[in-house]
């Protein structure tokens, strides 16, 4: 039987199209983070939001300095619960600024949407806020390198986990008027512990054992991590507690 | 090609548009339709901000939602309420989203003063954007969404809080604009898309109700639209149009589906009238 041979740009053609469509590789999310760092810089990543990041850093400072307890006697709760406290308004405050602004369904039609910015700004929260509690414990006086450690263990811990349950929350219960919670989950497992169980919650911080805090932390960052990537990567339906959603 | 397939978007137990089917080849599309009969829900799909209930929206051939960003890249859009950064002027505001939209900085840098210049605010360029007039703001709007050189173009209500000279350089410029790309334009205002769009595509209770040129819509209601000086005769069972002062008096259009009153004399059927009779439940 004879056939009619596809011509050279027909075969072309046919070759694009099954490229296209069956060989394309999805970016991962530092590719993508990277890309839209080239492409937007910091200067527009981070448009508008000197004001929430000024006010989560006053937060964090005013929760450390003034805070009521003896600061000697409760330097591991006070650290402990003030390590997420930055990063968890950063979030919340940028996050309802974006969504209050007219630009919003504009920006969700651009290549980067609002919620792959998103996924950048929280990556960046999280690093300052690591940056943040490793200054805090720093210029805490504590008098030995394993006290440091421990306490840095056992912040980063609460940064890392905190950061992972907020984002987790956000993504499966996505009412808005569930936006806060996080706040509230802070409240519940930062401050509480050190007012309802005072002297006993300082003592279980400081003799819990370094190696179990670095496990959770680097578990925890590593789930934060994975939540990052699927909140730039997922479908807008999919994710309506982030920002641009 | 941009083609919506047996399209159905429903809110809860609310059904917004149900089972709509259209094509779209390059020219001016204009969405005619009273307030809340589903036109920003299409456009809103059209722009990935919705996602259809049921059926697909396919760009040559494939499912949008699943081409992301690849779809996003040939698509500008002029949102209903177009915001902005007051503190911005509009070469800032334009070079901040030609970011957003992936487009390269030295293009951009040409692209951005070009297009302000052809929507007329190149002597504004570096002016903050909180001294320009609702017009001015509209313009820049029309700008950012024509900075990827989209192969659509989503305008919702665009000439909403245009003044009547505005609106008429927007249509000019909507025009010289639809040139080798799809123009989709909502509104309720007829004369925004009488002059200008080749199509037009009206809803009604939901579905599509028609997908035509202006003249053969404008043709569904020839031979039956009259006008009379004599007000008073124009009662059930003809539908009364509009009214205009012409010397003094008051001359009366009406549709007239037979039996009409002598003192009558027929008119050419607009846009307008047709829009008037067809939502005739919703408008009057």
């Amino acid at each position: 039987m004879n056939m009619i041979e596809p011509s050279r740009e027909e075969k072309e053609r046919a070759i694009a199209l099954i490229l296209d469509k069956g060989l394309t590789k999805p970016k991962s999310i530092w590719r993508l983070l990277h890309e839209m760092y080239r492409a937007l810089g910091l200067r527009h990543l981070f448009l508008n939001t000197s004001l929430p990041i000024l006010v989560s850093m006053a937060l964090m400072a005013v929760f450390i300095l003034w805070n009521p307890l003896p600061y000697d006697q409760y330097k591991n709760a006070i650290l402990f619960a003030a390590a997420p406290l930055f990063f968890v308004f950063a979030v919340l405050l940028t996050e309802t600024a974006e969504r209050m602004n007219a630009l919003f369904e504009l920006k969700m039609t651009c290549k980067y949407t609002i919620q792959q910015i998103a996924a950048f700004r929280v990556l960046c929260f999280s690093l300052t806020g690591t940056v943040l509690c490793t200054l805090a414990i720093l210029f805490s006086g504590f008098p030995d390198a394993y006290g440091v450690l421990r306490a840095l263990a056992c912040s980063l811990c609460a940064l890392y986990l905190f950061s992972f349950i907020s984002l987790s929350f956000m993504r499966h219960f996505q009412s808005k008027w569930l936006r806060p919670v996080p706040v509230l989950l802070w409240m519940a497992a930062g401050p509480c512990p050190i007012l309802v169980f005072g002297k006993q919650w300082e003592l279980f911080l400081s003799r819990v054992p370094v190696a179990a805090t670095v496990t959770i932390a680097v578990l925890a960052l590593a789930l934060f991590l994975r939540e990052i990537k699927m909140l730039a990567n997922a479908q807008r339906r999919v994710v309506h507690g982030y920002a641009g959603c | 090609m941009l083609a919506v397939n047996h399209v159905t978007k429903k809110y809860g137990t609310f059904t917004a548009l149900e089972d709509i089917t259209i094509e779209f080849h390059s020219g001016v599309y204009g969405l005619l339709a009273p307030n809340g009969s589903g036109k920003t829900t299409l456009i809103k799909m059209l722009a990935t901000l919705l996602f259809p209930t049921s059926g697909e929206i396919l760009w040559e051939g494939m499912d949008i939602i699943k081409l992301g960003e690849r779809y996003r890249e040939v698509i500008g859009y002029l949102p209903q309420e177009f915001g902005y950064y007051k503190h911005q002027s509009p070469r800032q505001f334009l070079h901040y989203l030609a970011a957003l939209k992936g487009i390269d900085r030295a293009v951009a840098r040409r692209k951005v003063p070009e297009l302000l210049e052809l929507v007329s605010l190149g002597d504004v360029i570096d002016t903050k954007m909180r001294k320009f007039s609702g017009g001015m703001v509209q313009r820049v709007g029309i700008a950012q969404a024509m900075l990827n050189d989209p192969r659509i173009l989503i305008l919702d209500e665009p000439t909403a809080g245009l003044d009547p000279k505005e609106r008429v350089r927007f249509r000019n410029l909507i025009s010289e604009l639809s040139r080798d790309r799809i123009v989709i334009l909502s509104t309720h205002i007829v004369s925004d898309i009488e002059t200008i769009a080749n199509r037009v595509i009206m809803f009604k209770d939901r579905k599509l109700f028609c997908n035509d040129s202006p003249a053969n819509i404008c043709r569904t209601l020839s031979g039956n639209v009259y006008e009379t000086w004599e007000i008073e005769s124009v009662t059930v069972p003809y539908f009364p149009l509009t009214q205009r002062q012409e010397n003094g008096r008051t001359l009366v259009r009406f549709v007239c589906e037979s039996g009409c009153p002598e003192s009558a004399r027929p008119g050419e059927p607009t846009l307008e009238d047709v829009f008037l009779y067809v939502y005739r439940d919703q408008v009057m």
